[in-house]
């Protein structure tokens, strides 16, 4: 308690900041949320995926910063999403996904659509009204949960879902099908 | 205060009471005996058969048979003939006393028993052998001779089935014990090794059951949309059938065709595939001149246990959770309490006793587990549980003894770990 207010209060270094949050939610969304679409997109055409996990982590710091200094609203989300994506195409000059533009084009375009606007809405659901300077231990740990919230619930949900899924998609193919493309996961 | 008999409300139950609690206690009787039976039998003849020296071929009781041979067909009045009589203890390692065989004869075959030990009376050829040894074969060769001419000796002969007896002691039932199983199996190399294995397996597979069942319960304690498909999906490790979700993890874990492995090389995070379930170790480390290597196959049936247990968990700790009572939380809120701390010091602390509950339940559960590891790896690379052992020595090697020996210490493990529980777990308050 002391140390909250302490906190709150007086000019010292602290790391229990907006900007700590904002670094902290962005470095593990990019991380994790261009990971989980690279791997969608490649389960789902087949394509030799290679995901960008530095230029992932960039583009989920860009969306967190302005999510950060940019006030709240759909204006916000919009920048935040557009920065993402430019942030990853720049980055993997012009192959988020390690596939050149002609490779599943739709599929390609779809899923950077997605990845930003999922880093976007996540990121900017996390942070809420989070301002860039020190906090109080309450507000802070509210918004660290939101944080481990949304990443147990993908953890989570892949974890289960996935040997679920497999376990139904088995049960439609022969030995010989499995065999043929272990990345093919269509039913 | 005066010994008066008549102060105070009376101590202990009265005649009538006590009557009662006798004709209660004996009409409860049958019950706690037909329950005692119940659970005691098999523990019982658990430990029985830990000190027999008794394999799976023994379990075939000594038992004589005879089989009849007769190498004629037609024969003329008076021509000789061979039958053969080979009498057989079915048991391989236990003598068979008192055999004896009978057989009909036609009625117009006379039989000469020559130096056998064989009597003919009334058209019943009866054959005494005394003691046949396990595994052991007599063999008889009787002259018949035909009164009149026969079509088919053979058929004739052999239209009677000859029928032996004999009397042989069960090595369930005799009291032939010995100490040798348990030599066998604390002398095994690996005894120890498997011991460990086993302890690594239950500690770490109940430990990653119990908080992943608590982290989902967390996450799933507050409402929002999609919760209560959530809550069901959750469900699923622990309600599929074991064989299909262990099938469906040696296909997505697969070193040449599974899926997990393909996306790892796929996305460059390997650069040849790794056997999750086939490899024992992986990167070691030097530590001091100690070299630390990571169980590969053993973290992957370790987190397979976590994986298909935590609803359990889960269930029971978020059932704890909705009962604990709001206002603590309120009061803690008031008092300006972080939500780690009101985790920490509010949430942790009521949930300890189910906590414990669970890890017991879990601790036993695994530490009994064979259909897991035996169906993802058969206790390769690594993955020997003492259970896997107890197959292993009963019907791998055969030794039905030795495998009993093996579960006697799986239940003295499990006695013990039960009894340092209950010394120091962790009670529900109040």
């Amino acid at each position: 308690m002391a140390t909250a207010r302490a906190a709150a209060t007086t000019p010292t270094f602290t790391l229990r900041t907006g900007l700590v949050l904002a670094l902290l939610a962005g470095v593990c969304w990019g991380l994790v949320g261009v990971l989980v679409v690279a791997i969608a997109l490649m389960l789902v055409t087949g394509a030799p995926v290679v995901p960008s996990l530095g230029a992932g982590v960039a583009a989920g710091l860009v969306a967190a910063l302005i999510c950060l200094f940019v006030e709240g609203g759909w204006r916000q989300r919009a920048m935040a999403a557009g920065a993402a994506a430019a942030t990853l195409v720049l980055l993997t000059a012009g192959q988020p996904f390690g596939l050149p533009a002609d490779v599943a084009t739709l599929a390609q375009a779809v899923s950077l659509a997605v990845l930003a606007a999922c880093l976007a809405l996540l990121i900017g659901y996390v942070m809420g009204d989070v301002t860039p300077g020190a906090m109080r231990r309450y507000a802070f740990e509210v918004v660290v949960i939101r944080l481990l919230k949304g990443l147990g619930l993908l953890a989570f949900g892949v974890f289960v879902f996935l040997p679920f899924y497999v376990m139904v998609m088995t049960s439609f193919k022969s030995q010989a099908e499995l065999l043929a493309n272990p990345l093919d996961f269509s039913m | 205060m005066p010994n008066d008999t008549n102060a105070g409300p009376p101590r202990g139950a009265g005649p009538m009471g006590k009557r009662e609690a006798r004709l209660a206690y004996t009409m409860l009787a049958p019950t706690f005996l037909i329950v005692l039976i119940i659970v005691i039998t098999p523990l019982f003849a658990n430990f029985w058969i830990s000190l027999k020296p008794v394999e799976l071929g023994d379990l075939r009781p000594p038992e004589a048979s005879v089989a009849e041979r007769v190498r004629a067909e037609a024969v003329a009045a008076g021509e000789s003939f061979d039958v053969r009589y080979t009498v057989r203890n079915s048991a391989r390692d236990l003598p068979l006393r008192d055999v004896t065989f009978t057989d009909e004869i036609p009625a117009d075959v006379a039989i000469d028993v020559g130096d056998a030990p064989c009597t003919v009376d009334a058209d019943v050829l009866r054959c005494e052998l005394g003691t046949l040894e396990g595994g052991g074969r007599e063999r008889f060769e009787l002259m018949a001779t035909a009164a009149t001419p026969l079509a088919d000796a053979e058929t004739a002969l052999e239209a009677t089935q000859p029928v032996a007896t004999g009397r042989g002691e069960n090595v369930l039932t005799n009291f032939d014990f010995t100490f040798e199983n348990f030599r066998r199996v604390f002398d095994a190399r690996e005894f120890w090794g498997v011991l460990w294995v086993s302890l690594l397996y239950t500690v770490f597979g109940t430990g990653g059951a119990l908080i992943l069942g608590l982290f989902a319960a967390l996450l799933l304690q507050e409402a929002f949309r999609g919760r209560a498909f959530l809550r069901g999906l959750f469900l699923f490790p622990y309600v599929a059938p074991v064989i299909a979700v262990a099938y469906t993890w040696v296909t997505l874990l697969d070193p040449n065709s599974g899926a997990l492995n393909a996306i790892l090389l796929q996305t460059g995070a390997v650069e040849a595939p790794i056997n999750f379930l086939g490899q024992r170790t992986a990167f070691e480390v030097g530590i001091f001149g100690f070299t630390i290597s990571f169980p590969l196959a053993l973290t992957t049936v370790i987190v397979f246990e976590a994986w298909r247990y935590f609803p359990l968990s889960f269930l029971f700790i978020l059932a704890r959770m909705q009962s604990i009572n709001t206002d603590m939380y309120e009061a803690a809120e008031l008092d300006g309490a972080s939500p780690f701390q009101q985790f920490w010091y509010l949430s942790l602390p009521q949930l300890a006793a189910i906590l414990a509950i669970l890890f017991l339940l879990r601790f036993i559960w695994t530490f009994n587990k064979f259909d897991d590891i035996f169906l993802l790896t058969g206790g390769a690379a690594g993955t020997r549980t003492l259970t896997v052992n107890v197959y292993e020595q009963a019907i791998g090697l055969a030794n039905i003894g030795a495998g009993a020996a093996v579960a006697v210490v799986v239940f003295v493990v499990l006695l013990s770990s039960a009894l340092v529980f209950f010394r120091f777990a962790p009670r529900e308050q109040g």
